[in-house]
């Protein structure tokens, strides 16, 4: 397809890796893909195309308030693991949208959150959590192209939610680019393809 | 070439007198397999039925495969890693694995399948957990569960290596770590004659017949159950034959997964 990105399936052998992540398994041949991903031959990694979000110490993310309970609030980070904040003066309601900080994970990995925002109106767009770094790019580029041609308000979560706010065209333009973004990271030239599509 | 004719004769008149199969113990009343217009389907011995793999079929699943596999038609969609309800078959040590096998009403050819799950949908559903459980690494999503739905919206035998081969494609794209994308064919012995892949008739008036399904990169059996009467050197044979066109398969897998992920302009 090219020569860049070259797609494995599990249980594939992957040429030379620089770092093992846990997306990869030793075995007699060499390491093996678990996942179905891209191997990246200038960087010499593997990265996933899709992959669930595992809370992480200090990851910024994004969730929706479910239930007020009488020492805290549970949030659901579409994670297969729940987040919690503790009830200080601060008061949340349910079905919010939250954006804040997972300070800490217990054994059985579910958060806790700290220095929890409000977003109050918008929309947010879920992708997958492997692909949140082609949508901020390099130095916050792309983030910033987004910002730029959409003139909307856009917050990225390490979870994979992405908050966007704006008038309505706006938000559906964002959309539309991000999920092309989710879909099309590992094909070469995303930048003038995200470009071209944003300035019609 | 005028031996193997002459041998073919011979098989022939056996057949035509009857006198083959009642050797063989079970006596069909149909002839299944015939030297020289083969099987009733017209397929040689060792020959799968034309198939077709279709991954990421369905949007809101994390993984999903549609597969055609001669007249059975198939559709599969994975969930998870996702929270457990009910809370107390959470495992905190690994992942389970949950697994719907299910044919729809309107699947079977005799009249109408009571919908929801029944004896043979259940055990069925058992098996094929424990070929995905030992592929998943499960130990990464403590307290979670994964949740494969197999549904079978047209059945004509086989059906439950065509959904391992289904489901194997789901969880291939969905993104949960699995060690190997396994692979399922069924074998089986018709008239004195070793075949694979088997139709609903050759399954049902068949001497035997085994699904089999396997780990291709360590060459390790994840399911195999057998139904009828087989040779130590039969089955040896027939293992050998499934470990052949599982290589086809998996080939086709793979083939479908990548070409899921093609830029088309």
């Amino acid at each position: 397809m090219n020569e860049r990105y070259t797609i494995y399936v599990p249980g594939e052998v992957l040429p030379k890796i620089k770092v093992a992540n846990p997306w990869v398994y030793l075995s007699k041949e060499g390491y093996r893909a678990l996942v179905t991903g891209v191997y990246d031959k200038e960087n010499e990694i593997f990265i996933p195309l899709k992959s669930p979000y595992i809370p992480c110490p200090d990851d910024y993310v994004i969730g929706v308030v479910e239930e007020e309970r009488p020492n805290d609030y549970v949030i659901n980070i579409f994670s297969p693991y729940l987040a919690f904040k503790k009830k200080n003066k601060f008061e949340l309601n349910p079905f919010e949208i939250v954006y804040g900080r997972i300070s800490f994970v217990t054994e059985v990995k579910t958060a806790i959150m700290e220095e929890i925002k409000i977003l109050r109106g918008g929309n947010i767009v879920s992708i997958s959590p492997s692909k949140i770094s082609r949508v901020i790019g390099k130095k916050g580029s792309m983030l910033t192209l987004l910002k730029e041609k959409t003139n909307c308000e856009i917050i990225v979560g390490k979870n994979g939610i992405i908050w966007i706010k704006g008038d309505e065209r706006n938000v559906n333009r964002a959309t539309l680019a991000i999920l092309k973004i989710e879909k099309e990271a590992h094909i070469p030239g995303l930048t003038t393809r995200i470009e071209n599509l944003l300035s019609e | 070439m005028e031996i193997e004719d002459v041998e073919e004769k011979e098989e022939l008149e056996q057949i035509e007198t009857g006198e083959k199969r009642e050797k063989e113990g079970k006596k069909s009343e149909i002839i299944l397999y015939d030297p020289i217009k083969k099987r009733i389907d017209g397929r040689e011995a060792d020959e799968l039925r034309s198939f077709k793999i279709y991954a990421n079929v369905l949007k809101k699943a994390n993984g999903s495969a549609y597969v055609e596999w001669g007249r059975n038609k198939i559709l599969s969609a994975v969930y998870g890693p996702r929270e457990v309800i009910p809370k107390h078959l959470s495992d905190p040590y690994k992942a389970i694995v949950r697994v719907r096998y299910m044919m729809a009403p309107f699947s079977s050819i005799e009249g109408r399948n009571r919908p929801g799950p029944n004896r043979r949908s259940i055990e069925i559903s058992k098996v094929i957990k424990d070929v995905f459980e030992n592929v998943i690494v499960t130990s990464k999503f403590p307290n979670t569960a994964i949740d494969v739905f197999i549904e079978v919206l047209e059945g004509h035998g086989s059906t439950r290596c065509v959904g391992i081969n289904a489901a194997s494609v789901a969880l291939a794209v969905s993104g949960i770590p699995m060690e190997d994308i396994p692979v399922a064919v069924s074998v089986g012995k018709v008239d004195g004659k070793i075949i694979v892949d088997l139709i609903k008739e050759e399954d049902n008036y068949g001497q035997a017949d085994m699904p089999i399904a396997i780990r291709p990169n360590t060459e390790e059996i994840l399911l195999m159950q057998m139904d009828g009467k087989l040779t130590i050197e039969e089955f040896k044979n027939a293992l050998d034959l499934a470990f052949e066109k599982a290589k086809i398969i998996q080939k086709a897998q793979i083939e479908s997964i990548k070409s899921s992920y093609k830029y088309e302009g």
